[in-house]
């Protein structure tokens, strides 16, 4: 049989083995250098992960302000609530940080962390199921969001997004060169409003998402753990207030496993810094004519009833003892936030929302 | 543990450092096979540990029987009874897993066509990783031993390595006994020219499976599993990006085996070498899984054609040879069909050489290789088919409405890129002379050759990154 390997000689070997090395090193850093270079294409820069910059620029810019509210979870957060509806109701400034599933609520946390206030900020963790189900260090969505940001230290953090960075080069290189614009027109940057939720979805007419085959997604209690303990390091060591509230979820996920539902929802109530009592599940077990699509994102009837939701859970947890960094208790502000119930319309829209 | 998954690449280094370590330290040539036998059924056991039992079974039933057979004298009853045993026990694992839902639901059919009342559940049977390969390589073993071609091995970790060695156990090369043994009789010792030997071989296998084999492979999928919705001209494309999707993956396999293997100094068989150039048949299994083809021409036609050397016997040999070659494959009639036109085809083209001289002319080349590649597409559809009937549809549908249509013309360049690339790459598993590229000077060829490989590589990197998940190889399945 014929050998496989060859008899060359093993100083030529070696320096040929070096120059492969070095030849791969100097298309990684000549790819990195064109990532660098090469200024985002329209595409790019108005894709909807894209708006993760603004979200950073708005914390930072708002930083230090008194009483501030900030939601941190998927695109379910980004979709489904309106933190210019609660800044109104609560009388509080609150911004809405909600990305992408894919993304990670660790990787999320880190990313804002940073521009979190000890002194004076609320933040109201919702993270959807998928989102703690797809929760890694390294994913790419998270590879993604450091091509759009263009971050040679996040790359440095995580080098394994490098082979896609590359890719998104290339990409990119050829965006440039079709000179193609279209972006979705919901799922894009300009689609978001000034406190950070998307509003490109409201108005817009679809059909009744199919949830027949809708599968809650497997996340065991180790690995949900793991998830609470980083957000509890990143967060409430550093003296951060948290509130637990549970995304909007299709009923039918609650109907096909509640006590895994519970089970994860009891779980993560365990991050909430106050005494607050574990959220009811079924408030936020939706209909399908409530949601935009398929992805588990409310529409805009959908959204008034997890904005209420989420502003009942504010409100009770500054009740049962959340504390209030400007000396305020949640307690005085009660009647004035039940006042405005009758605006978001909450108890009509939610039994609808929990009607078959 | 799949090659194209980051998990073996964190694998990988950990064996190549204990095997360093020994090297440098111990230089025990007991320790080097433990760590390599350790690793080989760490390696299986990452699919499903229990069935690490069998290759056990398999490894003591030949160790056994081959000392027994060396025991005793060439010819002697004890001796054939000792092969009898040998041969009986590997088959039974095979068929067992392999075969016997087939055949007993064959069996079934069959009665209940007749008439007859066949009420009996069928088993759910898992096949287990590589039985196909390893029972081969065994088989082989005992076979050597019995007629004096190979000694027995008295040490039991030398052997059971030789049976377990972890790049080629789940799909070949299928080695020799007389070839793989011996290496595990002395430390191994890589050099330079081995590793870059081994990195090559290793870039240009994750090349063939992760860029070309995966990204062929979803449309592949929706072409054969809704064929009956598609037009011809997409049939024609989708059996010929299979053709090169199973090509690519198998050939991508075997380099990467035997690139991992030369890494460690350890020579494997070559197995692949450019068989879709080939302009015959024949010339097309010379090249094609070449230590399998080995095994079945040693193995099985050698036996089949022993006595009167008459064209029909030679001739029905050839067929039943490659009757048992589909078998092989899979417990299905459409690898059987599969198997024996490919014998079919093979007797035909000796018995047309026999007629007509060909000569050495490019056009009758051209000629050539135009019939060997395209029966070869047309009769990968019974390979990748479900049954029979699906195949015939699909390729009903294929010659009824020929044609590519504009919308998928672009596909046909990539299957000459492909083509080209072979040509480049010389089958992959035999890089003696490294790439063609001589027509460059040799410091054009050494530039040249390193950039290939180097941008191959990041193709890989970027294509294993941006990957839904790691696809198994397709004969893992056989």
């Amino acid at each position: 049989m014929p050998s496989s390997i060859s008899s060359s000689d093993g100083a030529l070997a070696r320096t040929r083995l070096i120059a492969i090395l070095c030849a791969v090193t100097g298309m990684i850093a000549l790819g990195l250098g064109a990532w660098q270079a090469i200024a985002l294409s329209p595409i790019s820069s108005n894709r909807y992960l894209a708006v993760a910059s603004d979200k950073v620029s708005m914390l930072a810019a708002t930083k230090g302000e008194a009483r501030r509210i900030v939601l941190i979870g998927g695109s379910g957060a980004a979709f489904s609530i309106s933190a210019q509806s609660l800044t109104q109701e609560l009388d509080r400034p609150v911004y809405n940080g909600g990305l992408q599933a894919g993304v990670g609520l660790r990787n999320l946390v880190d990313l804002y962390a940073p521009y979190l206030d000890p002194d004076n900020d609320l933040v109201v963790l919702l993270p959807e199921p998928e989102m703690l189900e797809s929760d890694a260090r390294y994913s790419q969505t998270w590879c993604d969001l450091v091509f759009l940001t263009k971050d040679l230290s996040a790359l440095a953090a995580r080098p394994r997004c490098t082979p896609f960075i590359l890719w998104r080069t290339w990409q990119e290189a050829g965006h440039h060169m079709s000179g193609t614009t279209s972006v979705d027109p919901v799922y894009r940057r300009s689609g978001f409003n000034a406190r950070g939720d998307l509003t490109a979805h409201l108005g817009v007419k679809s059909p009744t998402p199919d949830f027949s085959a809708y599968d809650h997604p497997q996340i065991t209690p180790e690995r949900l753990q793991a998830v609470i303990d980083h957000a509890r390091a990143t967060l409430a060591r550093r003296g951060v207030e948290v509130l637990y509230v549970p995304a909007a979820m299709p009923k039918a996920g609650c109907i096909q496993s509640p006590e895994r539902v519970a089970a994860m929802v009891d779980q993560l109530s365990t991050l909430t810094t106050s005494r607050a009592e574990a959220p009811k599940m079924d408030q936020f077990c939706l209909a399908p004519p409530l949601f935009f699509d398929g992805a588990g994102h409310l529409n805009e009837r959908g959204r008034v009833i997890q904005t209420e939701n989420v502003r009942r859970a504010i409100a009770d947890h500054m009740r049962r003892g959340g504390a209030d960094k400007d000396g305020h208790n949640e307690r005085d502000g009660a009647g004035e936030l039940g006042r405005d119930t009758t605006a978001l319309e909450p108890h009509s829209r939610a039994s609808e929302g929990l009607s078959p | 543990m799949l090659f194209s998954t980051g998990t073996f690449w964190l694998f990988f280094p950990i064996i190549l450092a204990l095997l360093a370590a020994n090297r440098v330290s111990v230089r025990s040539v007991t320790v080097q096979n433990a760590i390599l036998l350790a690793a080989s059924y760490v390696f299986y056991g990452w699919w499903d540990w229990r069935f690490l039992g069998l290759i056990v079974a398999s490894t003591l039933i030949d160790f056994v029987a081959a000392l027994q057979m060396e025991r005793h004298e060439k010819g002697s009853a004890v001796r054939r009874r000792w092969l009898h045993i040998s041969v009986a026990g590997n088959l039974s694992i095979l068929g067992f897993f392999k075969y016997f839902g087939f055949f007993a639901g064959e069996l079934k059919a069959g009665l209940v066509a007749v008439g007859v009342t066949a009420n009996w559940g069928t088993l759910d049977i898992i096949l287990p990783v590589g039985i196909s390969f390893y029972t081969l390589q065994t088989l082989s073993y005992s076979i050597d031993v019995y007629y004096g071609r190979a000694n027995a091995e008295a040490n039991l970790l030398r052997y059971a390595t030789y049976v377990a060695f972890f790049p080629q156990l789940v799909a070949g090369p299928i080695e020799r006994a007389r070839k793989l043994i011996p290496q595990f009789e002395r430390l191994a010792r890589p050099d330079w020219t081995s590793a870059y030997d081994g990195v090559r071989l290793i870039i240009a296998g994750l090349f063939l499976k992760i860029v070309i084999a995966d990204n062929l492979a979803p449309y592949v999928d929706a072409v054969f599993g809704g064929y009956t919705q598609m037009d011809g001209g997409a049939l024609a494309l989708g059996a010929l990006y299979f053709s090169i999707q199973i090509y690519a993956d198998f050939a991508g396999y075997s380099s990467i085996a035997i690139g991992l293997a030369a890494m460690m100094g350890i020579r494997l068989s070559t197995n692949f070498s450019t068989p879709f150039l080939a302009s015959s048949i024949s010339a097309l299994w010379r090249g094609w899984n070449i230590t399998m083809t080995l095994f079945f021409r040693d193995y099985v036609y050698a036996e089949l054609r022993k006595g009167k050397r008459t064209e029909s016997r030679i001739a029905l040999a050839n067929i039943a040879t490659f009757f048992v070659s589909g078998l092989w494959h899979g417990a299905n009639w459409t690898f059987i069909l599969w198997g024996t036109a490919h014998g079919v085809l093979l007797v035909a083209e000796r018995r047309w050489r026999a007629l007509v001289s060909l000569g050495e002319r490019v056009s009758l080349k051209v000629a050539g290789w135009l019939y060997t590649f395209g029966l070869f597409v047309v009769l990968s559809v019974f390979f990748r088919s479900p049954d029979i009937a699906s195949a015939l549809g699909y390729i009903g549908r294929m010659v009824s409405d020929l044609g590519i249509p504009a919308s998928q013309r672009g596909g046909l360049i990539f299957v000459a890129l492909c083509f080209g690339l072979d040509l480049l790459w010389r089958g992959q598993t035999r890089l003696e002379q490294g790439l063609r590229l001589d027509w460059l000077g040799r410091l054009g060829k050494d530039v040249a050759e390193t950039l290939v490989f180097a941008m191959a590589l990041v193709l890989v990197a970027i294509h294993a990154t941006t990957r839904q998940e790691a696809n198994a190889f397709i004969y893992f399945q056989f």
